[in-house]
């Protein structure tokens, strides 16, 4: 390998790095540059891989000149070697021993530049590109594509913008495995339950206001009913035996609501209300006049059911409703689905008191999270 | 000419600049957290679209019906209560009205309707001067008392008057919640009874942002 052939090599090899050398331009025919280089081999003997070793170079209109100096200023590095190619096949310059002139038109901002030392055939060091920039001009576009001699960009990506999409990438990922596992459920916030003022078997009140507070089961069916609410019955009383001791309520109050459709008297009712085996404070049967009733369960709670006075029978589509203690719909539940009532009310009730329980300060921030990416059971 | 060194620095520089990293990355930290961390409404809010109920026979005191979509894409917040009130309702506008004060220019982006839960007494016209005590860019509301009880019904609002007193005078039990209803119609968030104004600035600033 000839001589010439080696600074080629060494010019090619050390662009290969193609680190940015930044420096200031005065013009496009002269350009002073200083910052700070990092030599790429451990082979010179003085400075290690990654040691980093001020750049001080003169570059004028028809030659180039430079050294490469430790903060000392002393301690000579052997066989380094500066020098700058222009062009796609680097045709215009050579690589130069340091302190020699060299021939080259002019240097200016898209000129690469190659820093590094030639011991036998190996070569070491690396190469950047001249960036033109005016002393104190603004840094300008930081994602402004940086030109490079093989014509290829490449974009510059400052410090400060791996580290913010690093950040929103762990967000990502941490959203995405919150959906996906679901640490904590929710049941959804459907509407506002309807306001209301009905009567119980004993003729008192009860009203919506009654309910704020306490998680509360609503159904709905005739007081005089055939064969088709002793299962409605059944659910209301095993689910008024079991979420007490299955559910760890503490101080939050769970109860029960059978709003009559028929407008019983107070003595049917009460009658109905003993046979359902509600014990009137924690499940309790009320009712209202028809028109009542028709805002409450029809347009209220969106439950369809249509009273015929004459012959006193009620269609009716049975429901369970739950509300929580602010009056928000939290679970509808349709007689008769495939998974049994109980079950799944005991479940909801539970999760309903977890969010209670656990919905301040920062744990509050993982319900709105959950309620945010629909995380249902 | 070239010349070099071994570059030593010493421990207590790395120990200086080690510091500085993870300070600086702990002040990142804390800057991302603040920028992604959702605003945690003091109300409860609802996720799903969910349609204001429609105040079918109601008219606000301009006389017009109240129709949500006439508000130019204002959060409009719902609140029952009436001119005769003593405490809650007179308590609730000023507080509404202080956190529209809070929220500078954006407080003309929201809106207070009242509807009044005592037809027999709050005229509409009364109704909306009452209001607008508290602030110009309040309304009033009101109708007839069948309609007046199904709208409040819809709104999870109960009602009803208590014990007259011997002058003649009565007062009446109401739900006390504050509705908030997005520039789309949809009920979005209810406040409970006796929020203060600048936790209701605070979740307004979030809605409209």
């Amino acid at each position: 390998m000839t001589a010439n052939e080696k600074d080629s090599a060494l010019g090619e090899e050390l662009l290969g790095a193609q680190r940015v050398i930044s420096g200031d331009a005065a013009g496009s025919d002269d350009v002073a540059l200083s910052g700070d280089g990092v030599i790429a081999s451990p082979d010179h003997g003085v400075a290690g891989r990654g040691d980093r070793l001020p750049v001080d170079l003169e570059l004028g209109a028809r030659e180039a000149s430079g050294s490469f100096v430790d903060s000392a200023g002393d301690d000579p590095l052997n066989l380094v070697e500066i020098g700058v190619v222009r062009g796609d096949n680097h045709d215009g310059a050579g690589i130069l021993d340091a302190g020699r002139a060299f021939a080259v038109d002019s240097v200016g901002t898209g000129d690469s530049l190659a820093v590094g030392s030639l011991i036998g055939d190996e070569v070491t060091g690396e190469g950047g590109v001249i960036q033109h920039r005016e002393k104190g001009a603004d840094e300008g576009d930081p994602l402004e594509p940086l030109h490079l001699d093989d014509g290829s960009d490449r974009l510059v990506i400052p410090l400060w913008l791996k580290v913010t999409a690093s950040l929103i990438g762990v967000l990502i990922v941490a959203a995405l495995a919150f959906v996906i596992v679901e640490p904590i459920q929710v049941l959804p916030r459907i509407g506002l339950a309807p306001g209301y003022a009905l009567q119980d078997d004993s003729g008192e009140l009860t009203t919506s206001e009654d309910a704020r507070g306490a998680l509360t089961l609503y159904t709905f069916m005739p007081a005089d009913c055939d064969e088709r609410c002793d299962d409605i019955n059944a659910t209301m009383a095993g689910l008024a035996a079991r979420v007490p001791t299955e559910v760890k309520l503490d101080d939050i109050s769970f109860q029960l609501v059978t709003i009559a459709l028929d407008s019983p008297p107070k003595a049917e009712l009460a009658a109905a209300s003993d046979a359902s085996g509600a014990d009137g404070t924690n499940w309790r049967w009320v009712s209202g006049d028809q028109a009542t009733l028709k805002t409450v369960v029809g347009a209220g709670f969106g439950r369809f059911f249509e009273f015929d006075e004459a012959s006193g029978e009620v269609e009716f589509d049975p429901a369970y409703v739950l509300v929580d203690g602010w009056g928000v719909v939290r679970g509808e539940y349709r007689y008769q689905t495939i998974a049994n009532d109980q079950d799944k009310i005991v479940s909801h009730v539970g999760i309903l008191v977890d969010e209670v329980r656990y919905s301040d300060g920062a744990a509050g921030v993982a319900y709105e999270a959950a309620h945010l990416f629909l995380c249902y059971p | 000419m070239a010349t070099s060194s071994t570059n030593r620095r010493p421990r207590w520089l790395l120990v200086l600049i080690l510091a500085a990293v993870i300070l600086a990355g702990i002040l990142v930290a804390r800057f991302a957290v603040s920028l992604f961390s959702p605003h945690l409404y003091a109300g409860t809010v609802f996720q799903q679209s969910t349609p204001a109920p429609a105040m079918d026979g109601l008219l606000l005191d301009t006389g017009q019906p109240v129709n949500f979509g006439d508000f130019d894409d204002k959060i409009v917040l719902v609140y029952f209560g009436y001119t005769n009130c003593p405490d809650v309702c007179p308590t609730t506008l000023r507080d509404v009205a202080k956190a529209l004060d809070l929220l500078g220019d954006d407080g003309d982006r929201v809106t207070l309707l009242m509807v009044s839960i005592d037809p027999e007494r709050d005229e509409l016209a009364t109704t909306g001067e009452y209001v607008r005590f508290f602030d110009e860019r309040f309304y009033g509301v009101a109708g007839a008392p069948e309609a007046t009880t199904q709208v409040a019904s819809q709104y999870g609002v109960f009602f009803q008057p208590s014990e007259v007193e011997a002058d003649g005078t009565y007062e009446m039990d109401h739900t006390a919640s504050l509705m908030g209803i997005d520039t789309n119609g949809d009920l979005r968030i209810v406040w409970p009874p006796a929020i203060e104004a600048q936790v209701l600035a605070d979740d307004l600033k979030a809605l409209l942002t």
